[in-house]
């Protein structure tokens, strides 16, 4: 009897040994990626954005899967958790499976808002099947033209949304599907940022481009159970068919009506991006 | 001739077990030893992707930074001996090198802002980057497969069949532990 329960205690510190020691040899964790979120495609953990740019881009993103079967993510973060920003990119776009399983094309935007500046991380990683469309040198330059100056101003709503909608129009032109958006307005050179005329002029067309798209989607409110997993054809005019879901993989995942995650897709390490 | 029968059916039986136990170990062996030659394709896919990048930056830079001579030599040797290594051990030393090297450039780099602003310099040194990466996660998946690989060759009764049919242990592709980040461009000033 004695000797079981030597048996066991031992058995037990095996355990919490071997348990202990993976944990603390990982380098940290990756975030989980939030179901339940209204905007599935826009992981605003930090509240960096607006609703209203949430809903825009979420809307854009779920669009773009449809005529083309790639997904654009966009992750808002406090810290990489001790990962370089490519590999933490990388890893977050297996783990999550953004992109059809096929053809691998995810994109994933990302930033990291815990360190002071000029030590935080913005950065776009890709995966395989986009890496034509999107070559790591096209994606720096993108990031230095639209993203860095918006977020040196502090202006997070602008600085994705710029980013976002020059990515859009690369996919969309990459897969010859004519959805392509106008291209977001640079941001002046300056140190004084933007005008105020060009900030009216980006609000009211941001406005305009935005009740085009949520026309008919209710606003997009928190659905009931088996809300997010399917939707309505007829926010889209035009219609693109019926939807097909998010490639080949995990589909219908929650019960109670979380978003039925991304196609499985996988990413070869491609990106760029630097510290802002 | 009764009496031999039973033993030769035993025998027969103990064969045809002993068959039946090593096709499938082998069959596996040879689809894990084809994929990984296919993950190590992509680690010198990566690898040529790099040596072609080469020639371009170093021409770039000449054009701004005409003084520094060695770190260019320097870049070009090791250009030349990853191109020319087959091992996975040399390849990885010379891609360190390498590494070292382009990181040292981009310290030379600070002194020159011209350097620095040039739209071709800046993708040169993101597809750099970029190619850092790639090369990364097609190490760790390669070494994944490896491992996988080498436990099968040396597990029984995986062994007996590797013996057998002459499947070799595999070279794992190691980088120094100084290389394993890859390196980070920052070009700061504009963003302050």
């Amino acid at each position: 009897m004695k000797k079981r329960r030597f048996l066991l205690g031992a058995v037990c510190a095996l355990i919490a040994l071997l348990s202990f020691s993976a944990t603390s040899q990982a380098k940290g964790q990756l975030p989980e990626m939030d179901y339940y979120d209204d905007t599935p495609y826009v992981q605003d953990f930090e509240h960096k954005l607006s609703d209203d740019t949430q809903q825009e881009l979420n809307t854009l993103a779920e669009k773009l899967n449809k005529a083309t079967g790639a997904s654009i993510v966009i992750l808002t973060t406090d810290t990489l958790n001790g990962y370089e920003a490519p590999e933490y990119g990388t890893k977050v776009i297996r783990k999550w499976g953004i992109g059809s399983k096929q053809k691998n094309n995810g994109v994933l935007i990302f930033a990291s808002f815990a360190q002071k500046k000029g030590e935080r991380d913005a950065y776009i990683s890709v995966g395989q099947g986009l890496e034509g469309a999107l070559p790591d040198g096209k994606i720096g330059r993108i990031l230095d033209d639209y993203m860095y100056p918006y977020l040196a101003q502090d202006n997070y709503d602008e600085a994705f949304r710029s980013v976002f909608i020059k990515v859009y129009n690369e996919i969309a032109k990459e897969y010859d599907w004519n959805g392509q958006l106008d291209n977001p307005q640079k941001p002046e050179e300056e140190e004084g940022g933007l005008s105020t005329t060009t900030i009216i002029i980006l609000v009211i067309v941001g406005l305009i481009i935005f009740s085009f798209f949520s026309k008919g989607n209710g606003g997009g409110g928190p659905g009931g159970p088996g809300g997010r997993g399917r939707f309505d054809d007829s926010s889209f005019p035009g219609g693109f068919g019926n939807f097909g879901g998010f490639g080949n993989g995990s589909s219908g995942g929650g019960s109670s009506g979380g978003f039925g995650g991304f196609g499985g897709g996988s990413s070869a390490g491609g990106g760029a991006g630097r510290k802002w | 001739m009764k009496k031999l029968l039973a033993p030769i059916i035993i025998i027969i039986a103990v064969i045809a077990l002993i068959a039946a136990m090593l096709v499938p170990r082998y069959n596996k062996l040879v689809s894990m030893d084809e994929q990984v030659d296919s993950k190590y394709a992509q680690v010198e896919n990566q690898l040529q992707r790099r040596v072609d990048l080469i020639p371009n930056l170093v021409n770039t830079v000449k054009g701004y930074a005409k003084h520094e001579e060695s770190i260019m030599k320097s870049i070009a040797d090791s250009r030349a001996r990853l191109a020319s290594a087959k091992t996975p051990q040399d390849q990885a030393n010379a891609n360190d090198e390498l590494t070292g090297n382009l990181n040292r450039l981009l310290v030379i780099s600070e002194k020159y802002p011209d350097l620095k602003a040039d739209k071709n310099y800046r993708q040169l040194m993101d597809e750099l980057a970029g190619t850092e990466n790639r090369l990364a996660v097609a190490r760790e998946d390669y070494n994944e497969g490896v491992k996988e690989y080498n436990g099968l060759v040396r597990k029984f009764p995986g062994s007996l069949v590797a013996g057998m049919f002459n499947f070799d242990k595999r070279e794992y592709f190691k980088a120094s532990a100084n290389a394993q980040n890859a390196p980070t461009v920052d070009f700061g000033d504009d963003n302050q």
